[in-house]
């Protein structure tokens, strides 16, 4: 799992490219508390690049989904290929999560 | 029909190092990408689960994983060293009140993306099969068809659903497993298709066993009275033998 960020005004930018599995997904945590501590509350996750995500790695997101729900933030995933929205269509985690095409969609009227 | 026989130590470095060997292994005999991705998610998540849950992660412990390959199916069974669990009562993650847990999806997303999930026992082993080359979710293993139809079997899907059983009639099939693993609900339009075809075989001497009844179908087959006219079967090895 490789992962990299940015920060364009209020909005943080998130990519995860690679694999999210249970060794990975305690460290997925950890940048996602992160983000949170840092004060980000509108965050567009990139997952592009994401070629696998398991069990683990959608509890990791879920978490955070609540954490900025909580604190009144808003979190968008963006650029998922056919496999991981099949995931997330599967799970109805569609249903919980705002997904988008890509980053640019993502961050419109966030 | 191949088999291969893994032991792996209660570590999750290993297992995912056994997921990237077997993932070439599936590759190498033939698997298209999508077959590939689903038994690869099953089966990361049943072993991870066996190693976390089952054994703890205690590395003296191991976890025991048979899979069989032949032309028509994959099979893979993992067995730890654990105390099992309840798997008789596991709630649907996908409902409002699970949606936001951050557990309980593993074993979901397993018999999503496997055509049979079968836990054994006290829950220390499940067996796992995904049909090969799936043409519109049926496949013949010898003389018998199995078909397993989607999601939901109602007003909506009949239209297609009766196209799949005028192919089978028409092909001349006699001996049919419809298994309903897959199905969360049927309304009387699916039961009626469903009584059609059943007539249909019948009339062409075919015999028709289904399998794979969840709790709520089956009540909806014994409310209808259907339990006593199909013959239904408690597994798809029962039902497949049956004839």
């Amino acid at each position: 799992m490789d992962v990299s960020r940015e920060t364009l005004k209020d909005i943080t930018i998130c990519k995860i490219a690679g694999d999210i599995n249970i060794n990975n997904a305690a460290q997925l945590r950890k940048l996602f508390e992160e983000i949170y501590k840092e004060g980000a509350r509108k965050v567009v996750i990139d997952l592009s690049s994401l070629n696998y995500v398991d069990s683990s790695g959608l509890a990791s997101f879920i978490e955070f989904l609540q954490r900025l729900t909580q604190a009144k933030g808003i979190l968008r995933l963006s650029g998922l290929s056919d496999k991981i929205a099949n995931i997330f269509e599967v799970t109805k985690l569609n249903t919980i999560f705002q997904v988008f095409e890509n980053v640019e969609r993502a961050k419109e009227g966030i | 029909m191949s088999e291969f026989r893994y032991q792996i130590k209660s570590v999750l470095d290993n297992v995912l190092a056994l997921v990237e060997e077997l993932e070439a292994n599936w590759v190498a005999n033939g698997l298209d990408k999508d077959t590939v991705f689903a038994l690869r998610t099953a089966f990361q998540e049943a072993v991870v689960n066996a190693v976390k849950h089952g054994n703890k992660q205690n590395p003296k412990t191991t976890v025991d994983i048979i899979y069989r390959l032949s032309d028509s199916q994959l099979e893979i069974e993992i067995t730890d060293e654990g105390e099992g669990f309840d798997y008789s009562s596991l709630p649907d993650p996908r409902n409002k009140d699970q949606i936001m847990k951050l557990g309980g999806k593993g074993v979901f997303m397993m018999k999503k993306f496997m055509d049979r999930v079968e836990f054994i026992g006290k829950g220390n082993r499940v067996k796992m099969v995904k049909l090969r080359n799936l043409e519109g979710a049926s496949k013949m293993i010898e003389d018998i068809l199995v078909f397993k139809p989607g999601d939901e079997i109602n007003a909506n899907s009949t239209g297609k659903l009766r196209k799949v059983f005028d192919e089978i009639i028409n092909s001349d099939k006699k001996k049919v497993v419809v298994d309903l693993s897959g199905i969360e609900y049927i309304d009387s339009a699916g039961l009626a298709i469903l009584i059609e075809f059943f007539q249909r075989l019948q009339k062409n001497s075919g015999k028709l066993h289904i399998c794979g009844l969840s709790s709520k179908i089956s009540k909806i087959f014994e409310v209808a009275k259907l339990n006593s006219i199909f013959k239904i079967y408690d597994s798809f090895e029962k039902a497949y033998k049956g004839f």
